[in-house]
């Protein structure tokens, strides 16, 4: 186990030290969810301040993790493949769905750029005002959101490694969680023909109990921990598939001799 | 005349196979078909709550015409960049009317599949998202597509002259896009924008464009967007223009400055 | 105590073409070969492209798996215990690519040792003296991207040794360098045998195999034409020397004479303007260099010697008999 963390860490560092080297490319890669949720900012401008809150802030730092998210797993593969890195990593005993684990954290975490740019220009302009009366209800819900992009960036690394056409998954999905998870709207608004996409998407549910926490006495509401609850399965189901995904792989690299030309 | 047409549909065939080589089938699909979908979906749905459903047509058609941006401005910008431009220029074709000759046909292609995409745009508008076309006038609304997407083109050329000079493409493009999504009047009417902006978005020929598509589509002649098409008309000359001028201008700097190993 | 040892190892390819009608091609990487190598050795593998140098060092690195037959490293089965395998070894591929561009030199060396599980404050160290063994020390700090073709080569020796692994695998470690540069490789892949470690390397230079390896086995179509030491395998195609005696304005008559006299050996004349030499291939070389030497007499002699076949020769004649 003590080796698997050596393996995350190292991995996260090397993430970090990549987008040390190119100071400039976490604003890039955050430029469409930051657009976007400014379309949000004046869409949201009359609204209560406390809906602008939820929907727009929280909203705009769930796009910039997803889109963060999304884009570091089809570049961390795709690079991989370009700079001939992969078969290095494949030869040492380090996992590697710990190796994405460790990249995915800081990919979804350089998404977070989105809230802070919202939140700089909401303040601005309009002021921000938000009072949360279960803060740590908020915590929770919001270290499980975190994580579920998290997450699902793992699951996304394993899952363009199997495909040779990894940048048409990456194009396909880029807003499609913008669509599902109620980032910026409830889903009670989705069709109800689409909702069910929506539940199986972790994302949904954490988001949800981080609006329900701005109400008090959020933490024992059933409500709420189920919501919390069905985010850990699904993350749980996610790591799981990521895990036969990566198995998969490995399987048939060394069958196909596809390493290089994936 | 009708021999430059010949040519001009020649090089136009040939520059389609070599622009759009580098795309397979399902690589086209995706750009094309899914990603529009949820792009307008999430502003649709967003629209939905916070305007209400009674503002919804005015989201979908305004997310719909934009499509042809992704062609004119940024498919412009990106085939008109560096090794795709020098590499692929002719030996033979030097001077400054082949040179025309050579935009043009490459603008062509982008501007059709341009009103392809705002086309599929409305598809969605009228399938999923409510809007009617039955009062819309169809033959204005073809030929305000048509405008929306040729218009823009010269914006398109002003920013792959840019992209001479600086490295990444891709993020000149990206960043030009999101400028005119924010500015044009697609989610929201221009007036709500802060007043220092406003200008800009009149510049922008697809702001008339998008305008005078929601009219069309409400019943209006081809008359009564004639003022639109004719403004969007006039930008895309001036814009052409400087855009053709900058280019030339950058092309030479590139080329002393030794820049095109960038590349 | 053999350290890698295949049996039969075999690798097919299968290919497939055609969209509707789907046709499977196969294509043989290495068949049915069979060889060991020893703890210590710096064992080659020689042979041309495509002969099937890389496949084998895939197999036994664990990057493929094979179609029949088997092979250990380190006593671990390379196709059933691959995390074993892979915690004794390392490799050293050649050419640009394999580093992290935007890390610099240090960076990606770290990033191995993590993944080998070095202990961090001694890979550290380790990192520390591996820059100045492979004269990156001055430059560690800089990005991989920056560095020239040697110096990449070089930092992938490095990151070869970062877990300081008994057996080491290098798959054409010189190709694309410059003499000074490869040479630079190969003297620091001389002294990893010095520190005990078991090499196997794969190259299609002749030179740097017959300089370098304690054995070497030649590959053709994925087959092992030949397995022996260096001098071995110069023996194989018989026990020629050659005589080789330079000569400063050799008249046309003393040279056909000369060629008349050793009709029975293989002998040729080079020629470089005023200067000639002549090469005599032969079971008999104390017998020639006298006859030479007699035929010579007038003539104005620069060198007389004997050399051993090269491994050139040996090699060529291998291949055209494999062919025949």
């Amino acid at each position: 186990m003590r080796r698997h963390f050596q393996v995350f860490r190292a991995a996260a560092r090397a993430s970090i030290e990549d987008y040390i080297s190119q100071p400039l490319w976490p604003l890039f890669l955050t430029i469409t969810p930051f657009a976007f949720a400014l379309v949000g900012v004046v869409l949201y401008k009359d609204a209560p301040r406390a809906v602008f809150a939820l929907y727009v802030i929280l909203g705009s730092g769930a796009m910039g993790m997803w889109s963060s998210t999304l884009d570091g797993a089809g570049y961390s593969v795709g690079y991989d493949r370009i700079w001939g890195t992969i078969q290095y990593t494949f030869i040492t005993p380090a996992s590697q769905l710990w190796i994405m684990a460790g990249r995915s954290l800081i990919y979804t975490a350089v998404g977070l750029l989105t809230l802070v740019e919202i939140l700089i220009v909401t303040a601005l302009f309009f002021g921000v005002q938000l009072t949360i009366a279960s803060p740590l209800a908020f915590l929770l819900a919001a270290l499980l959101t975190f994580l579920a992009f998290a997450v699902i960036g793992l699951l996304l690394g394993s899952f363009f490694m199997l495909t040779r056409v990894a940048g048409h998954w990456q194009n396909a999905f880029s807003y499609s969680l913008y669509v599902f998870c109620g980032v910026m709207y409830p889903i009670s608004v989705l069709p109800g023909w689409l909702r069910p996409v929506s539940y199986v998407l972790a994302p949904t549910w954490s988001l949800e109990a981080i609006r329900m926490s701005v109400n008090s006495g959020v933490l024992g509401d059933p409500r709420y921990l189920t919501n919390l609850g069905l985010t850990l399965l699904l993350l749980a189901l996610y790591v799981l598939l990521a895990w036969y995904l990566q198995r998969v792989v490995e399987h048939r690299v060394r069958v196909n001799a596809d390493l290089e030309r994936m | 005349m009708l021999r430059q047409l010949a040519l001009l549909q020649r090089t136009s065939v040939i520059v389609f196979q070599a622009l759009y080589s580098w795309l397979d089938p399902t690589a086209y699909i995706i750009i094309k078909f899914v990603v529009p979908f949820f792009q307008m979906s999430f502003f649709v749905f967003l629209a939905k709550f916070t305007l209400g459903p009674d503002k919804l047509a005015y989201v979908a058609i305004g997310n719909a015409v934009q499509f042809v941006a992704f062609n004119t401005l940024m498919g412009v910008a990106i085939t008109m960049s560096g090794e795709k431009w020098f590499g692929t220029l002719p030996v033979l074709l030097t001077t400054p009317a082949s040179r025309l000759l050579m935009f043009t046909s490459r603008a062509t292609v982008h501007v059709l599949d341009g009103m392809m995409g705002a086309v599929i745009g409305l598809l969605y508008a009228g399938l999923f998202f409510g809007v009617s076309f039955a009062q819309a006038n169809l033959l204005t609304l073809v030929v305000v597509l048509f405008f929306a997407s040729l218009t823009l083109t010269g914006l398109g050329l002003i920013i792959a002259s840019l992209s001479l000079f600086i490295r990444d493409v891709n993020q000149i493009m990206n960043v030009a896009y999101l400028v005119v999504f924010l500015l044009c009047g697609i989610n929201f009417p221009v007036e709500q924008l802060p007043v220092w902006l406003r200008p800009v978005a009149y510049v922008i020929p697809l702001t008339y464009g998008i305008e005078a598509a929601r009219q069309s589509i409400a019943g209006a002649p081809l008359a009564a967007v004639g003022n639109q098409l004719l403004v969007m008309f006039i930008l895309f000359l001036v814009e052409g223009v400087l855009g053709y001028y900058l280019f030339l201008q950058f092309e030479r700097l590139a080329k002393r400055h030794g820049t095109l190993e960038v590349f | 105590m053999s350290v890698i040892k295949t049996e039969e190892l075999t690798r097919v390819y299968t290919t497939t073409r055609g969209f509707f009608k789907r046709q499977q091609f196969e294509t043989v990487g290495v068949d049915h070969i069979s060889f060991e190598v020893h703890e210590g050795e710096l064992f080659g593998v020689l042979g041309p492209n495509g002969v099937g140098k890389t496949t084998t060092i895939k197999l036994l690195t664990t990057l493929l798996l094979p179609t029949a037959g088997r092979a250990t490293v380190m006593g671990y089965d390379v196709a059933r215990q691959p995390q074993a395998v892979r915690q004794h070894i390392n490799v050293v591929y050649g050419g640009e690519r394999g580093l992290y561009p935007r890390l610099t030199g240090r960076q990606n060396l770290l990033y191995a040792a993590d993944l080998y599980g070095v202990e961090p404050s001694l890979a550290r160290k380790r990192v520390a003296e591996l820059l100045e063994m492979v004269g990156l020390a001055d430059r560690a700090d800089e990005r991989a991207e920056n560095y020239s073709r040697g110096m990449k080569q070089r930092l992938h020796i490095a990151r070869g040794l970062v877990n300081d692994p008994p057996v080491i695998f290098l798959d054409e470690p010189t190709i694309g360098l410059d003499p000074e540069g490869a040479h630079f490789i190969r003297q620091r892949v001389k002294r990893m045998t010095g520190q005990g470690k078991t090499i196997l390397l794969t190259t299609h230079d002749l030179w740097e195999a017959d300089q370098l390896c304690d054995r070497i086995a030649i590959l053709k179509k994925g087959k092992i034409i030949a397995l022996d030491t260096p001098r071995g395998l110069r023996r194989i195609v018989g026990d020629l020397q050659v005589v080789e005696v330079e000569t400063f304005g050799m008249s046309d008559s003393v040279q056909t004479e000369l060629e008349n006299a050793l009709k029975d050996c293989f002998t040729s004349v080079a020629i470089y303007g005023p200067k000639q030499t002549v090469s005599i291939q032969t079971k008999e070389p104390a017998q020639v260099t006298a006859q030479a030497k007699r035929i010579l007499a007038d003539t104005q002699v620069l060198d007389l010697r004997v050399r051993e076949q090269s491994l050139e020769d040996a090699y060529l004649r291998l291949m055209r008999e494999v062919e025949s």
